[in-house]
């Protein structure tokens, strides 16, 4: 008997093959918020004004975003039977010489490509494993970001999508799925690092009705804009893994909620959404079986506090996004007052890989407490920065050099601010700190959701602090009082050290604030927020101890600390 | 993109009517209400806000809570352009503390003000979220990456001239 499931293999099979039997080039454009910024729109609109111009029949497609930053806008060539090659920083004025030469005279422009996609080289272009930005990345989670056009559900199924959902709803108890997430050592990729079977057995075991489901893509910390990519490069994954979520734990209803300035992502979602209602994968009896689901999506408002659980909750609810008191588990009691299972973009985008390679495969990455791959999210003063999914337990090192290219002008490395502002800085002595949850704690810093700003020496700890704990102040909901006033206490300190002001006592201030905030506010970001600036001035002292005691700043960034020594007339 | 209209024009009530017609069902549906008048209207005026309170029965003031809480709701009409530096770790220390000083220069505003006239206004945003092309704006809601002074140099001469 042929299943559902099997009917829309076979149809997503036969699209593909008849695409690529058009005998027609394949132009593709990576289209996300990022590469959008940086004129991609009018690298498309250019590509299909050149096709149109010289009457060239060709597939043109968007697709998201491969994490290649650094070299966008980013245009793929496939020609009828030859290879796929990614081309780099392809701007609207380079496009029609682009056409002329790849399309029209069959001249692969080795000096314009990246990389070829596959395993196979092609006239000097090195293969996407050879391709020095790829070379040490295991790109599982981001294995079909920028591969594929995002809506397209054939694509996606042609290339497993949905075998997860089916041989979860088709051959697996809850309980099994849960054992296998278990086993596999998932923890959320969120930033509390809960892990996330532990989190399902909760939910599943609440029997209150109804239960509910989110997916948290608020991502409103600073420097960190991986899950807006995987909802803009791949949105039927998180889907998936959302459905499989769903089933696990024997959820009524869904949330999708995604940050209000990501605007393609909520685009994608709600587009994605409604297909996969259209083709059976979503409301009532999924691919068939007696399994019935529903999301919706919500979009916030731009409030860095909605990204925590609880505030998030009281967002859904047509509130303000202020996190309230945990006295019970969300999975006995979260939005609506009703049991609620929250995990990540991420980690739901992992789920379906799980279950189809097995929690041994998921297992036998990354360190020994932390498993898998992990997307970070690379800034800073790096050459190639971007987004990168590399095993647990890659050195600092390792990224920022070989992974990202090194320091811009060979600078030295000064530090890296990990996790948003909720980390301690990571300084040059621990650059072979491997990069998972247990060995950042154990060096007083944090893996957070993945972001990481790359500093070289020129960049003052004081500064980067008082732009962090103003970043803190801002955001502060203001419910704890120690939240809302130490925000500005330390800001106050922090720009004044800055501007020349600092004097005796602020570091003590500083130490004596930290504990004083983690111990008595709330929510987690209320306790993480002055550990970025308290762990910068123990790791920075000398640093911090120059602006209070000689109005100096080393690194030379404080402009009012430089000004006061250019002597009158000199300008 | 819908065209925008205007608190002036005299169908814009009908206009908020139809928006929460169609979401009232939705629990908390609030958020989803000030979305779309941000999207129609560019702002959430006090009239409007009003209007909502009562078409998804709740008060004034819980409105008000939630419009004042998060930073896309505009309460006020922006300026024509609004530049929406990054103030984000990357920006910051790839060139940003340059750009914002040849805004200000320009326009004789700070970050935070818009000029008298109304055509600009300079404001920050915590972080955009496109690090890797630092320094970054968000202009007209669009984000603009690897931003140049000569970039806003132009664009400012351009729309400083009487609009066409």
């Amino acid at each position: 008997m042929t299943t559902q499931y099997d009917a829309l293999v076979a149809t997503a099979n036969e699209a593909v093959r008849s695409q690529s039997a058009r005998g027609v080039p394949r132009i593709t454009v990576g289209i996300s918020g990022c590469s959008e910024s940086v004129g991609a729109r009018g690298t498309l609109r250019a590509i299909r004004a050149e096709l149109e111009r010289r009457q060239i029949q060709a597939i043109v497609e968007e697709t998201g975003c491969r994490g290649v930053c650094y070299a966008e806008p980013i245009v793929d060539v496939e020609l009828p039977d030859g290879p796929r090659i990614a081309y780099g920083r392809i701007t609207a004025d380079l496009v029609p010489d682009l056409i002329d030469s790849v399309v029209v005279k069959h001249d692969a422009r080795p000096e314009l490509a990246l990389f070829v996609v596959g395993e196979q080289g092609y006239a000097g272009i090195p293969a996407e494993p050879e391709f020095d930005y790829f070379k040490l990345q295991q790109r599982h989670v981001l294995e079909s970001c920028g591969l594929i056009d995002p809506l397209d559900l054939n694509q996606y199924v042609a290339r497993g999508g949905f075998s997860a959902l089916h041989k979860v709803l088709t051959t697996m108890t809850r309980e099994q799925v849960i054992e296998e997430v278990k086993a596999s050592g998932l923890t959320g990729r969120g930033g509390a690092a809960f892990p996330t079977g532990r989190k399902w057995e909760s939910a599943l075991a609440s029997k209150n009705r109804p239960k509910y489901l989110i997916d948290n893509g608020e991502e409103g910390e600073p420097a960190i804009y991986k899950d807006r990519r995987i909802y803009e490069g791949d949105p039927f994954r998180v889907i998936e893994g959302v459905l499989i979520n769903a089933f696990a734990i024997d959820a009524d209803e869904g949330y999708i909620y995604i940050g209000g300035e990501h605007k393609i992502a909520i685009q994608r979602v709600n587009r994605a959404l409604e297909i996969a209602r259209e083709r059976g994968l979503l409301g009532k009896n999924v691919l068939g079986t007696d399994f019935s689901f529903n999301i919706q999506v919500r979009i916030g408002g731009g409030s860095y506090a909605a990204g925590e659980s609880s505030a998030m909750m009281s967002s859904i609810e047509g509130r303000r996004a202020m996190p309230r008191p945990k006295l019970v588990r969300s999975t006995e009691r979260g939005v609506w007052a009703k049991p609620t299972c929250m995990n990540n973009v991420e980690t739901h985008a992992n789920i379906p890989l799980i279950i189809n390679r097995g929690a041994a495969w998921f297992n036998a990455i990354g360190t020994a407490k932390s498993k898998g791959t992990k997307v970070f999210a690379v800034s800073g003063q790096v050459n190639r920065p971007g987004m990168i999914e590399v095993p647990m337990g890659m050195t600092l090192r390792t990224m920022v050099y070989d992974v990202c290219g090194g320091m811009i002008g060979g600078r030295p490395f000064k530090a890296a601010q990990p996790a948003g502002v909720s980390s301690a800085p990571v300084a040059a002595a621990n650059l072979d700190v491997q990069m998972a949850i247990e060995t950042l704690t154990a060096i007083g810093a944090l893996l957070g959701s993945g972001g990481l700003v790359i500093f070289d020496d020129t960049v003052c700890m004081v500064d980067m602090n008082n732009y962090l704990v103003n970043f803190n102040e801002l955001e502060s909901c203001s419910r704890c009082i120690t939240c809302r006033v130490g925000t500005m206490r330390l800001t106050d300190i922090l720009t004044r050290m800055c501007t020349g002001q600092g004097r005796n006592g602020d570091l003590e201030a500083l130490a004596w604030l930290g504990p004083l905030m983690e111990q008595t506010t709330l929510c987690g970001l209320g306790q993480a927020a002055p550990v970025p600036a308290v762990g910068a001035m123990n790791i920075f002292r000398e640093e911090f101890e120059a602006h209070i005691n000689d109005k100096r700043c080393p690194a030379g960034f404080c402009e009012a600390l430089i000004e006061e020594r250019v002597p009158v007339g000199v300008s | 993109m819908h065209e925008r209209l205007s608190y002036e024009d005299p169908g814009w009530e009908e206009e908020v009517r139809r928006i929460c017609a169609e979401i009232e069902s939705v629990d908390g549906a609030v958020m989803l209400a000030l979305h779309e008048l941000m999207e129609r209207f560019g702002y959430i005026s006090e009239p409007g806000l009003v209007l909502v309170a009562d078409l998804l029965h709740l008060t004034a003031p819980q409105v008000f809570a939630v419009a004042t809480y998060y930073h896309e709701f505009r309460l006020e009409k922006p300026a024509e352009t609004v530049f929406m530096l990054c103030r984000g770790p990357a920006c910051r220390i790839q060139g940003m503390v340059g750009l914002r000083k040849t805004m200000e220069r320009h326009l004789g505003i700070s970050v935070g003000d818009r000029t008298a006239d109304d055509k600009f206004a300079i404001e920050s945003s915590g972080c955009l979220g496109i690090c890797p092309h630092a320094p970054a704006m968000l202009i007209d809601n669009a984000l603009v990456g690897r931003v140049s002074d000569q970039y806003l140099e132009q664009l400012i001469a351009e729309r400083s001239g009487t609009p066409v």
